[in-house]
């Protein structure tokens, strides 16, 4: 009797261990979901909310104002200074890579360029720590004992401190963005290279295309859906671009290189002004989704038609 | 039948992982438990020499009172935001902290730290004669007191003071150090060329107000007027932010716009300045053969004076209790330890300490012998007695004032024209105390 009880016992739990009944939905997606909503979903929410409200980490009353901390962006000088370089930064950078990586992937794919070895080297600076980029290229830009300043020397131009200049900074930092990530850009779109058919371009070669033509009329919008991915990706990193900027110049000199993510880190962890933080925050969130949504949309159903 | 177990050991394995993470969480607070009886206080303190000092004396502490420390010990901007998250928090997780003497107006005002005045009147807790309040340089105590409240010790301090190398002012034939602003850029000017730089002076826009203050007073500015209203595009503040400026970018090393601490220290070390007008604590350093180049030929000398006089700076880094530590009376320990005449003088006897903050260490035979450059220790005790506590405006607020002053002084380096980068930040201060 006991051991029959126990037979059906273990025969349940095994049905619902091997995924028979109806738990099974809820097996598989129960963590999954679990852990979508505590590091995704609430940290949104709360953002959110907190966007709402009065809250300095200092003061320990906290109240809700409303859109009070959204009007407030309105007259804020820093903000759309922020504002300012992130889109110089974002666009600077994104026009350079794509046009940067689909050279090297044009030159890369189908010739002895693309050699395997060629092909893990191109991907050293994309896959090094941000970090480490940054504490380098402070190195290479180094007025005093910096490699670049030591080439200019040869050449004979004077020395050039570009991280302390206003007017350079913001590009010293484009220079570094290209550099760690252009190998990226090359990477999808000679993905996307491999894998257009050859048969349109001998069509296009019988109807007496040269290269440029049948680069400009057919790679161009075969090309369309991979150049969308790679744009997508990389606005969204270069929208909210952080960790080399706060170990190069940490938004300096001035106010000159401080863009949306270091502003409002600095906001929220330097000044203690978490609502004011988070409204910058959600405030970013849909740029970014309203921009990655227009390039998809754009790119995509133009490749469909 | 293959299927079915791979099957189950691939849902089997999740809740197991779940479990044995669990299991560890429960394995942690256990082990605590069971240590409970020897307690352990969390110490958040700056990169310094002093708290290299101080862990290697921590073992007699921890003799003598049964409480171990454990130092977290972190560079000095990121510790300050890691502290405040923690205060902001009531966390638990410190249980002393060391903060910048600017921050206890900001930190007192929202209740993040204890007053220690009860620690000090408590006589089980503390032995008054021994503790001994009033050997503390009073300067240093004020500036962690809120409407004379104390609420932390002073750990080092220090004031600004002018080192130069001798040898490059012989060189460039300048028999004195500069005694005013004007022989100061005056000098600069002089001693640039040939691989020297003038002047090194902090550039980082997180802390170049601090020597910039001393311009600031020098010539007749004020952070504030006596209404609390920011004046900071007044014409001696302009005037004050356009020689500094000038100073850095004309006469300083390359890269200066970015310099903290560290780099201005180092650039004199190394050679490649000629002056450099920093915390009073370097000397010691810049006299050190093992860091220092220039060891013997480093000249002393107070700030300049501008047109309304002398302003060396004051600064101290004090001890203090989170209001969320739960080991308040050890931590008191600690602190009333690590601030005490012995701890001070032994420190000093292991490290390059110019910045202890009791006249009975300054005064001691072993100190006094120890640190025999007279001209360093007199120049530092003068500029520390001349220091003004109001050298930085002692306000909740200042924290994003220094900052707002930081940015505008780090345009100027960069170019840009004083009056606009100072009006610039006077309307962002007003902004601030609306």
């Amino acid at each position: 009797m006991y051991s029959k009880q126990c037979k059906q016992w273990w025969a349940t739990i095994r049905r619902v261990l091997t995924l028979e009944t109806r738990l099974a939905p809820f097996q598989l997606l129960g963590p999954l979901i679990i852990v979508l909503f505590a590091i995704t979903i609430f940290p949104t929410v709360y953002a959110i909310w907190a966007s709402t409200l009065y809250w300095h980490l200092d003061v320990s009353a906290k109240h809700f104002v409303g859109i009070a901390n959204f009007q407030h962006m309105f007259y804020d000088l820093r903000f759309w200074n922020a504002f300012k370089n992130t889109a110089i930064f974002t666009v600077g950078s994104l026009i350079c890579e794509l046009v940067l990586g689909m050279a090297i992937a044009l030159l890369m794919v189908n010739s002895h360029f693309g050699s395997r070895l060629s092909k893990s080297l191109i991907l050293i600076p994309m896959l090094s720590t941000p970090v480490v980029v940054g504490l380098m290229w402070v190195l290479l830009y180094d007025p005093q004992f910096g490699l670049l300043n030591y080439l200019f020397n040869l050449v004979g131009l004077p020395r050039q401190s570009w991280l302390a200049s206003e007017h350079y900074a913001l590009v010293a930092l484009i220079v570094i963005d290209i550099w760690e990530w252009t190998p990226f850009v090359v990477l999808i779109l000679m993905a996307g290279l491999q894998s257009l058919p050859s048969d349109i371009y001998e069509a296009a070669r019988c109807d007496g295309a040269g290269a440029w033509q049948a680069f400009r009329n057919v790679t161009l919008p075969l090309m369309k859906p991979f150049i969308s991915i790679a744009l997508v990706f990389r606005f969204m990193d270069a929208f909210r671009w952080f960790d080399t900027i706060y170990v190069v110049t940490k938004g300096g000199p001035g106010i000159a290189t401080e863009n949306w993510s270091m502003y409002g880190y600095l906001t929220g962890f330097s000044y203690l002004n978490m609502g004011y933080s988070a409204a910058m925050g959600v405030v970013m969130l849909i740029v970014i989704i309203a921009i990655s949504q227009l390039i998809i949309k754009r790119l995509f159903t133009g490749y469909n038609n | 039948m293959k299927l079915k177990w791979k099957k189950v050991l691939s849902v089997a394995i999740l809740p197991v992982l779940m479990l044995s993470l669990a299991g560890c969480g429960g394995a942690n607070t256990d082990s605590s438990a069971s240590t409970a009886k020897q307690v352990t206080i969390h110490v958040a303190c700056q990169e310094h020499p002093d708290v290299d000092a101080l862990k290697e004396l921590l073992p007699s502490f921890e003799k003598q009172y049964g409480v171990k420390v454990d130092l977290n010990v972190l560079p000095q901007q990121q510790l300050n935001t890691k502290v405040e998250i923690a205060l902001a928090s009531n966390s638990s997780d410190y249980d002393v902290i060391m903060m910048d003497d600017m921050q206890t107006a900001q930190y007192a005002k929202a209740g993040w730290i204890v007053p220690l005045d009860t620690f000090i009147n408590n006589t089980s807790l503390t032995n008054k004669s021994k503790f001994n309040e009033s050997d503390f340089l009073k300067g240093f105590l004020k500036v962690l007191a809120v409407n004379g409240t104390q609420y932390a010790l002073p750990f080092y301090g220090e004031s600004t003071m002018l080192f130069y190398n001798k040898e490059m002012f012989s060189k460039a034939g300048i028999s004195a150090p500069p005694q005013n602003m004007q022989e100061l850029e005056a000098d600069a000017a002089k001693l640039t060329g040939n691989g020297v730089y003038g002047i090194a002076l902090r550039g980082s826009r997180d802390i170049n107000w601090y020597p910039w203050a001393g311009f600031l007073f020098a010539f007749g500015g004020h952070w504030l007027d006596a209404n609390g209203k920011p004046t900071l595009n007044s014409p001696a503040a302009v005037q004050a932010t356009q020689l500094y400026g000038k100073l850095i970018s004309k006469y300083g090393p390359p890269g200066g716009a970015s310099f903290d601490w560290n780099q201005v220290q180092l650039s004199m070390q190394q050679g490649k300045a000629a002056m450099i007008i920093d915390a009073s604590n370097f000397g010691p350093r810049l006299e050190d053969p093992k860091e220092s180049k220039i060891v013997g030929k480093v000249g002393f000398a107070m700030v300049p004076a501008g047109p309304a006089g002398r302003f060396p700076s004051v600064y101290t880094a004090g001890l203090a209790i989170p209001k969320g530590s739960k080991h308040q009376a050890d931590a008191w320990k600690f602190i009333e330890w690590a601030t005490s005449k012995q701890t001070q003088l032994e420190s000093a006897m292991k490290v390059s300490r110019a910045d202890v903050t009791r006249q009975s260490v300054w005064e001691d035979p072993a100190y006094t012998q120890k640190y025999n450059n007279k001209d360093m220790m007199q120049i530092a005790v003068k500029s520390m007695n001349l220091a003004n506590p109001d050298y930085l405006p002692r306000i909740p607020q200042f924290n994003k004032l220094s900052s707002i002053v930081g940015i505008a002084v780090s345009k100027v380096i960069a170019g840009t024209n004083a009056q606009t980068a100072m009006n610039q930040a006077q309307d962002a201060a007003i902004q601030l105390f609306k």
